[in-house]
């Protein structure tokens, strides 16, 4: 899958049905709601922080991402606050896990 | 639809063990099968394994060790939820006229796997359970002004009421300064938040109503079922301070047994995390939205087991796979009376609340006498 491989090379690219005008989150190769193929894109970097907590004084959230998906990241900079902006600053797998690091912005 | 009785149930003791599934199946079957010299093996139509193991044809190992030949054998895996998705099909399988007799075995290795969710891209590098305990901690919290010391009975109170379950992982009992002086796994949760995986086995025989007098003289019957699947994917959750899967699934469960939340006089709830009971208790309607934690506090303050009275999935361990059935066959002991130092003041609606994957999908049963 598409998303797999650009995230090797630290792109962050979703899955979009232009049909429906959803992005398919976790990606698809086809939307869960007409059942049509979906186009890649390159996604959305910045969100807003829904959740947060923190292990070993690394703080990650849940970021909602321009309003049409969410994901767990790292906040790599900045205080996490509910609410507040963040962007996604790199990604990629590390550890062979996928990884969003994320910078707050305000 | 016709009825559908819980006709007898076995164990295992929960433990750390290195032990095969295969033999944690064939042992909570023995201990179901052995005991009860009235059920006819060949009369057993089906047999189901719940499971997240990767082991292969467990349905027809399991037969083939405890001398059964079943029309009907397969493997049902639902993460934490497997358990009673299982007994879910097996119920199907006799009130459908299907079966008659269905064996339902669930069991796990402490290595096994199945708590992290591969596919869930959405979850990053934060794939373990404690990263949406926690972040299901910190919103509770949050929404209801609770702190880690409120929610500290929750292990407080289940670690004490597994001591009486001559099954559960647990050995000892917990204090407040105990609680607090557990590692800290990361802000918002300790060590004794959670519960533990472990190895286990159990088994259940669900029987048609003709069938489950020949087999015993208090069946329980399974009169509400409620699933419901929201999501795969945690970060889709709408709110991280409920359980809506939970919510629904219960609606349902007890709309079809013909009661309310009010009518249940014991429950087993899915305390994988402190926070989950408090979570649950509200989804289910067993509490008030923000009262789960002061209900549990007056269980503990009263000595009321009326909540996970085998000391949950905290006290018990989680042995994912056997999980729901276990919690079943505790309901299943109170509402016979059997429970030992555990037993509920003579209850007669019972439930049972699975999940799995942060709620992204529940089961609700409800049990009568």
């Amino acid at each position: 899958m598409r998303f797999n491989s650009d995230l090797k090379k630290g792109k962050f690219t979703v899955s979009a049905c232009h049909k429906c005008q959803i992005i398919i989150w976790p990606p698809s190769d086809f939307c869960s709601m007409c059942l049509g193929d979906t186009v890649w894109e390159a996604a959305p970097l910045e969100g807003v922080i829904l959740e947060f907590s923190s292990k070993d004084g690394q703080y990650f959230c849940v970021a909602e991402m321009a309003g049409l998906f969410r994901i767990i990241g790292r906040i790599t900079s900045g205080t996490a606050q509910i609410g507040k902006k963040v962007r996604i600053e790199a990604c990629g797998i590390r550890d062979g896990l996928n990884f969003f690091d994320m910078h707050v912005l305000d | 639809m016709r009825k559908v009785a819980i006709a007898s149930f076995g164990m295992t003791k929960f433990s750390k063990d290195d032990t095969p599934v295969e033999s944690i199946l064939a042992e909570s079957a023995r201990n179901l099968l052995y005991p009860c010299r009235n059920i006819d093996r060949t009369t057993i139509d089906s047999v189901l394994v719940s499971t997240n193991s990767n082991s292969k044809y467990l349905s027809q190992i399991l037969s083939e060790t405890v001398g059964i030949a079943p029309k009907t054998a397969h493997t049902v895996e639902s993460m934490c939820n497997s358990g009673t998705n299982a007994i879910v099909s097996a119920y199907s399988y006799i009130a459908a006229g299907m079966a008659d007799i269905v064996l339902v075995s669930g069991a796990e290795r402490s290595d096994g796997p199945g708590q992290v969710l591969e596919w869930d891209d959405s979850r990053g590098e934060f794939r373990h359970p404690i990263y949406w305990g926690s972040i299901f901690t910190r919103s509770y919290k949050r929404k209801h002004s609770v702190t880690d010391e409120d929610l500290a009975i929750i292990p407080i109170k289940n670690h004490k009421q597994a001591a009486e379950n001559p099954n559960s992982l647990s050995t000892r009992t917990y204090s407040l300064k105990d609680i607090r002086a557990s590692e800290r796994l990361t802000d918002d949760l300790r060590l004794l938040d959670c519960s533990r995986p472990c190895t286990g086995g159990a088994s259940i025989l669900l029987a048609s109503e003709q069938k489950s007098k020949q087999i015993t003289d208090a069946p329980i019957w399974i009169t509400g079922i409620g699933q419901k699947s929201t999501f795969a994917g945690f970060a889709k959750t709408p709110t991280f301070d409920s359980l809506e899967s939970a919510g629904i699934a219960a609606r349902d469960a007890l709309l079809m047994s013909g009661h309310d939340a009010n009518n249940v006089d014991v429950a087993e709830v899915h305390d994988a995390f402190s926070v989950c009971e408090p979570m649950a208790l509200e989804s289910l309607g067993l509490a008030e939205q923000g009262c789960g934690t002061a209900l549990a506090l007056d269980l503990f303050e009263t000595g009321n087991f009326k909540i996970n009275p085998r000391g949950g999935l905290i006290g018990s361990g989680h042995p994912l796979g056997a999980t729901g059935i276990a919690q079943t066959v505790e309901i299943v002991q109170q509402l016979q009376g059997v429970a030992g130092k555990r037993q509920v003041d003579n209850p007669h609606v019972g439930l049972v609340h699975n999940m799995a994957a942060a709620a992204t999908s529940s089961t609700v049963l409800v049990l009568e006498r």
